[in-house]
């Protein structure tokens, strides 16, 4: 990086918030994917004035800038191409201002998930998308991705539950996307920017809305000889009209790993679990619960396991939500995706997961938001292994053209970023992406927030794509 | 003609020359009279009730959607209690959320996929089929709500959802604030609460029996709660605020007889028009550059104005 660039920086925001020391260069040169970048410098701003600042020393100097929360994101969207400046959110931690009256509450970007759920529990609330790295995810994280979350079904993803936001462009204007209030005037900008990967500003601050915690809850686990019935179940709970709070499925090798882990008393001679939650009002609840256990009998539900208590519907919930740390006892390294498919060809799209990975030679464990048909199919391996990392990429590719040739689309929550950003024409004309590159254009119309991510060549303008470490495509 | 053909074909009768005006069944807006009116793709393409999705042309009429969909015990929340006639293009396009969005949520949540055709005649797809999706940006969010000028909507994939066991209006009578917070607390997630200060009318959507404890709990605490099957007379009030949920209260403190709020959500249906509302200069600029960029010339619904004027 530029040591002009640096000393500006340094001058803008202090010195103690402008890192680049070979340590956190690295370590900010990727997120939680396997593709690696290259940051310039690493910068910890306090406020939106000091996020302004940055973005105007990099407006100055033309250097693109890479806004990052967490790092928990799986598609490199956060991974900073070229030398970016990374901007790192999570010195903006504060819960600015909750309002129980109307359910709603503005929080800083580096906010973490859980945190905000812990702080408003108190009032009956919570935040509702939940995904599986919920305890150090970001709201500005959630926001950029439009993340989602097993309790996403019933209630829909991050864009649902997200009002307004503040946000910095790259020209250095401070707008309001969306607002309290429910109709603001003219285009829903907010909802455009929600998902947009940091490629549209940097959002300071988030409005989102809480969620009034169900008076009743009842979790269940049914468990199957063979997948197709698991996934047929779904189908059928959905068809009889009924929307559960979150439906889950962990296949064989998935149980296994993480009864190994946890001890919940999991089926792990099963070939599949649905997990399977219903909340709301008591009555409603009960004729729910006992019509999926009736459902899941019928299409051949071995056992249904109702759990008694609390303890046991965290012990449950913490199976499926840790099962990503399970899976290291069986290899040290993973790869997880994201696709879905129509629910109907959830279990053809199994089929085809498995072959695939028997193909390429890998082992796959399968747990997954089943009630939306977003898979999430994970691929173990030891990198140390020669050529195994080819057999990974190969079996990725191959499962996400699978996914779109079912009906299906590249990503259910975890976005784009760079990891799909070339299959997009898997779902998508040059038309399409022309549109999709004019919304990005009228919001950074400067081309530095967060490029190359998302649109491929040519759709992406000017951006000579960079090629970084780890690409599959 | 299959959808994907009627889509190429209308894309074609909109061309990309001459002022067109897209037309449903003008419920929502008077047609434009002075220029060329185009009529979008109608029929219902594809429903799976086990997929919750729906696929059909943007000129299908509500009536046909929603018989189809009540056929399998769903709906797609469109905002049919404010229109239940016209068509769904028009309902996507106006984004006129009705009384129960409070426990429906808005329209803009019900768009998974869009084809629409820009200014220049070009056929476009933004979202995807599937329930959940976050591939690409989000044109969807963008059209609703978009009265037409960023694309003419030919084709669109909505979510459905299941149509609940029961739904019970009742009525209030005798509703302070202090009133109005102990319905609040004494409901879970109810579909919508109306209150113009003196009177409430509660609209609950579930099981039966949930509905029926809750109205017990009412009246228990001391509530004067009676079925209503009435007219609301929200039509009666002209004009519709937007305003920060939070000042509800307060705004029909202020307006006694004048307006009926929708609690929780921000809505107030007043007798008076709502003080003009600031949109700062960066917003508008945004909005600018995506009509310059999906309608550079105005031809689409020509006349509508700056979109932060509607």
């Amino acid at each position: 990086m530029n040591g002009h660039i640096v000393e500006a920086l340094r001058g803008a925001i202090g010195a103690d918030a402008v890192r680049d020391t070979t340590t956190e260069l690295a370590l900010f040169g990727h997120d939680a994917s396997n593709l690696v970048g290259r940051a310039g410098v690493v910068c910890y701003p306090h406020s939106t004035d000091q996020v302004r600042a940055i973005i105007d020393i990099c407006r100055q100097h033309s250097v693109p800038f890479v806004a990052r929360g967490s790092g928990t994101g799986l598609a490199g969207g956060a991974t900073p191409i070229d030398g970016a400046v990374v901007v790192c959110t999570t010195k903006m931690n504060r819960i600015l201002s909750v309002d129980v009256e109307s359910g709603s509450a503005w929080v800083e970007p580096g906010v973490l998930n859980l945190d905000l759920t812990r702080h408003v529990a108190e009032w009956g609330l919570h935040f509702a998308p939940d995904p599986s790295s919920q305890q150090s995810c970001s709201i500005g994280g959630n926001v950029a991705n439009n993340s989602g979350g097993p309790h996403c079904l019933a209630d829909g993803v991050t864009s649902a539950h997200v009002l307004a936001c503040d946000v910095v462009l790259s020209d250095g204007t401070e707008v309001r996307l969306g607002g309290n209030d429910p109709e603001p005037l003219g285009f829903d900008l907010r909802g455009a920017f929600v998902g947009s990967e940091g490629m549209f500003g940097i959002a300071t601050a988030v409005c989102v809305r809480l969620t009034a915690n169900p008076p009743d809850v009842r979790t269940m686990l049914l468990d199957f000889t063979d997948v197709r019935s698991g996934t047929d179940t779904v189908s059928a709970i959905i068809a009889a009209g009924m929307v559960p709070a979150a439906l889950e499925m962990m296949d064989r090798l998935c149980l296994q790993a993480v009864e190994a882990y946890i001890h919940a008393g999991l089926p792990t001679d099963a070939a599949a679990a649905l997990l399977v939650e219903v909340s709301g009002l008591p009555a409603a609840v009960e004729a729910d619960a006992r019509a999926i256990e009736e459902i899941g009998r019928a299409h051949g539900a071995r056992t249904v396991r109702i759990a008694r208590d609390e303890e046991e519907r965290s012990l449950l919930w913490k199976g499926r939500k840790n099962a990503f740390g399970a899976i290291a006892r069986i290899k040290p390294n993973y790869y997880l995706h994201d696709t879905v498919v129509p629910r109907r060809h959830l279990s053809e799209m199994l089929d085809r997961v498995y072959r695939i990975a028997s193909e390429q030679n890998l082992l796959v464990l399968n747990v997954f938001h089943a009630g939306d048909g977003n898979l999430h199919p994970l691929l173990v391996f030891d990198k140390r292994e020669p050529g195994v990392l080819e057999r990974v990429h190969r079996a990725g590719a191959e499962i996400v053209k699978e996914s779109v040739a079912l009906g299906g689309v590249l990503s259910g929550e975890h976005g784009i970023g760079l990891e799909k950003r070339d299959y997009m024409p898997l779902m998508f004309d040059e038309n399409d992406l022309v549109a999709q590159k004019r919304i990005r254009d009228a919001f950074d119309p400067l081309g530095l927030a967060n490029p190359f991510k998302v649109l491929p060549s040519p759709a992406g303008c000017g951006d000579a794509h960079a090629h970084v470490e780890g690409l599959w495509v | 003609m299959g959808l994907r053909e009627s889509n190429r074909s209308f894309a074609e009768e909109i061309g990309a020359n001459d002022p067109v005006w897209i037309v449903g069944h003008g419920t929502r807006t008077e047609p434009h009279s002075h220029v060329r009116h185009v009529r979008a793709p109608r029929g219902i393409h594809s429903f799976e009730p086990d997929e919750m999705t729906v696929t059909c042309g943007a000129g299908t009429s509500l009536a046909e959607l929603d018989a189809a969909l009540a056929g399998a015990g769903q709906y797609a929340n469109l905002g049919q209690l404010r229109h239940s006639s016209g068509t769904v293009g028009g309902a996507i396009a106006m984004a006129c959320n009705d009384h129960l969005r409070l426990g429906r949520g808005p329209i803009r949540d019900s768009l998974l996929e869009v084809h629409l055709v820009d200014g220049n005649g070009i056929l476009a797809k933004g979202g995807g089929p599937t329930v959940k999706n976050v591939s690409g940006f989000d044109l969807c969010r963008l059209v609703v709500g978009s009265r037409g000028s960023l694309g003419a909507i030919a084709e669109v994939t909505l979510r459905t959802r299941p149509i609940a066991r029961s739904l019970r209006w009742f009525l209030v009578s005798n509703v302070g604030t202090s009133e109005l917070g102990a319905i609040r607390a004494g409901v879970h997630r109810p579909s919508s609460l109306l209150w113009d200060g003196r009177r409430a009318w509660l609209c609950l959507e579930g099981h039966p029996h949930d509905i029926a404890s809750q109205v017990e709990a009412l009246r228990s605490r001391g509530l004067d709660v009676t079925d209503h099957h009435g007219d609301i007379g929200l039509e009666d009030f002209q004009y519709r605020w937007s305003i920060d949920p939070t000042d509800v209260v307060a705004c029909v403190e202020q307006h006694p007889e004048s307006c009926i709020a929708e609690v929780g959500v921000g809505i107030v249906h007043h007798r008076r028009a709502q003080p003009p509302r600031i949109v700062d200069p960066g917003t508008r600029a945004i909005q600018s550059r995506l009509l310059d960029a999906f309608d550079p010339r105005r031809r689409l619904n020509p006349g509508l104005g700056d979109p932060w004027t509607w």
